[in-house]
């Protein structure tokens, strides 16, 4: 009697206890559930903040490219740009977690990587951008300087072609970058070329040898119409550089919409 | 009743450990919905190419080169006849020479075969290995009164077949020739040109008129009389007694 009087006992405390459980497993669901939707809203609230931030912080700098004066005020936009880019990913919001166990939803932490690489490879770009843009600058001087010389008389003829040798080993000592590369060695070769032609004016000046330096000078325009044509090849390799930084950074607004 | 138990105890702790895994899934990202601002026009910008290096390589312009002045004129050329024969000559040297004889052939034969010389006869000069029309020779100054009494050291000449080129004068020119500023190039012209026109049947002219471009058949080199340098032959020159045109 007192046997079956335990047994009854204890399955009604078994009963109790699952029944127990159950209220507590129930209970601990229903605080994760409430929990973590606290933590995923405030996570997706922080996300879509720092979207709108980042978006129109890169798109007030890339406006503001417009507006630059001057190769060095482009790459300084250009600077800041990329350190934008790069401290974009570090400004997302931290992911949330609970106990350790972090509750970011999967497509969201996908999204998230997808900024990361996508701010990683437009900052990488930028700065391609400006590593073209100071191999111009360094350029630029380098043919004005050039440019500006005469041979008015014997004196700057004999001058002129050490002029020449003195801007091409300028343009040698500049390290061009990948995309410049091509552009560059057409540059050397045709600035040698013109001096080589250079060398030559001096000699028929003193000789007076009006025909051979008449057909010289032909020779000379001809090889500075190359030269002068090279710029076709340098404005698409820039375009073409220009139009990937484009995409790229289409992208990146695209995640970030 | 176990059985009862152990369901429900299952059911829990799966429940427990499957609930985030499936929040995870459903995804609560979507509320994304930001207004951005965007300038669709600003997103391609030429950051590349600012143009400057562009710019200033479209506009290269050629050194800026002062062509050497010279005295020497090259007449009005009108008169040319088409080539309808060939004058063969052989180059030879007497004395010492100093000079590059293959430099001499080049020029000689380029003169001679010069649009603005003696090819307007309608003649083609044509270098052989030997004989030939009339020879040309490169000799040294003191050599060139050898070939007849009637030449000086101090100039070219002709005599008879043979077209006598003073070394001297093909490496200096001549004074008064220096003295203006006329190239060596236009004295070889105008001496090859003045010593083939004997040759040719041509004895020494007068400056037409002062100011004007000399004949080639004038000695130039010892008084312009008052005309200009000339290095070829003018129309009115254009005749050969010995190739009878």
């Amino acid at each position: 009697m007192v046997g079956l009087k335990n047994r009854r006992m204890s399955r009604r405390a078994i009963i109790i206890g699952l029944c127990i459980l159950l209220v507590v497993t129930i209970g601990c669901i229903v605080a994760w559930t409430l929990w973590s939707n606290v933590l995923r809203s405030d996570y997706t609230e922080k996300t879509a903040v720092f979207k709108n931030q980042a978006s129109q912080e890169l798109a007030q700098k890339i406006t503001s490219l417009k507006d630059a004066q001057g190769s060095a005020s482009t790459r300084a936009i250009l600077a800041n740009l990329a350190n934008s880019a790069n401290e974009l990913k570090g400004r997302l919001p931290i992911e949330p977690t609970i106990l350790g166990v972090n509750i970011t939803a999967k497509d969201a932490k996908e999204r998230q990587q997808q900024v990361i690489d996508k701010a990683t490879a437009l900052a990488a770009e930028l700065n391609k951008s400006q590593e073209i843009l100071a191999y111009q600058e360094k350029m630029l001087p380098i043919l004005k300087g050039v440019q500006a010389k005469t041979g008015k008389n014997l004196e700057e003829l004999k001058a002129l072609p050490l002029a020449w040798q003195s801007a091409i080993d300028s343009v040698k000592s500049i390290q061009p970058v990948d995309k410049t590369s091509a552009f560059h060695t057409a540059m050397v070769s045709g600035m040698e070329s013109i001096k080589a032609t250079l060398d030559t004016l001096p000699a028929l000046f003193e000789k007076k040898d009006t025909a051979g330096f008449a057909a010289k000078q032909k020779e000379l325009e001809s090889k500075v119409a190359g030269l002068r044509e090279s710029h076709h090849l340098l404005a698409d390799i820039t375009a073409q550089h220009d139009w990937r930084l484009s995409d790229v950074y289409r992208e990146l607004q695209r995640l970030l919409q | 009743m176990k059985r009862l138990v152990w369901y429900i105890a299952v059911f829990a702790v799966a429940t427990l450990l499957c609930t985030p895994a499936l929040m995870a899934r459903t995804g609560h990202g979507d509320s994304l919905k930001a207004e951005i601002v965007c300038d669709e026009t600003a997103l391609y910008c030429p950051v590349s190419s600012k143009n400057e290096l562009t710019d200033a390589l479209a506009a290269f312009e050629t050194p800026q080169v002062a062509a050497p002045t010279t005295p020497i004129v090259t007449p009005v050329i009108t008169v040319r006849k088409p080539i309808t024969r060939t004058v063969t000559y052989s180059v030879a040297t007497r004395g010492t020479i100093t000079s590059d004889l293959a430099t001499f052939k080049v020029q000689a034969n380029a003169t001679l075969n010069d649009q603005r010389g003696w090819s307007r006869l309608g003649v083609k000069f044509s270098e052989v290995t030997n004989g030939g029309d009339f020879t040309l020779y490169l000799s040294e100054a003191s050599q060139v009164p050898s070939f007849s009494s009637g030449c000086s050291a101090e100039y070219s000449c002709n005599v008879g077949r043979d077209v006598i080129i003073n070394q001297d004068r093909w490496e200096g020119a001549t004074k008064p020739w220096n003295d203006v500023g006329g190239g060596i190039r236009d004295y070889r012209h105008m001496v090859v040109n003045h010593e083939t026109g004997h040759w040719l049947g041509h004895g020494h002219e007068n400056c037409p008129a002062a100011g004007q471009a000399a004949p080639v058949m004038q000695q130039q080199s010892i008084n312009l009389q008052g005309c200009k340098f000339n290095p070829w032959p003018l129309d009115s020159e254009i005749w050969s007694s010995r190739l009878g045109i």
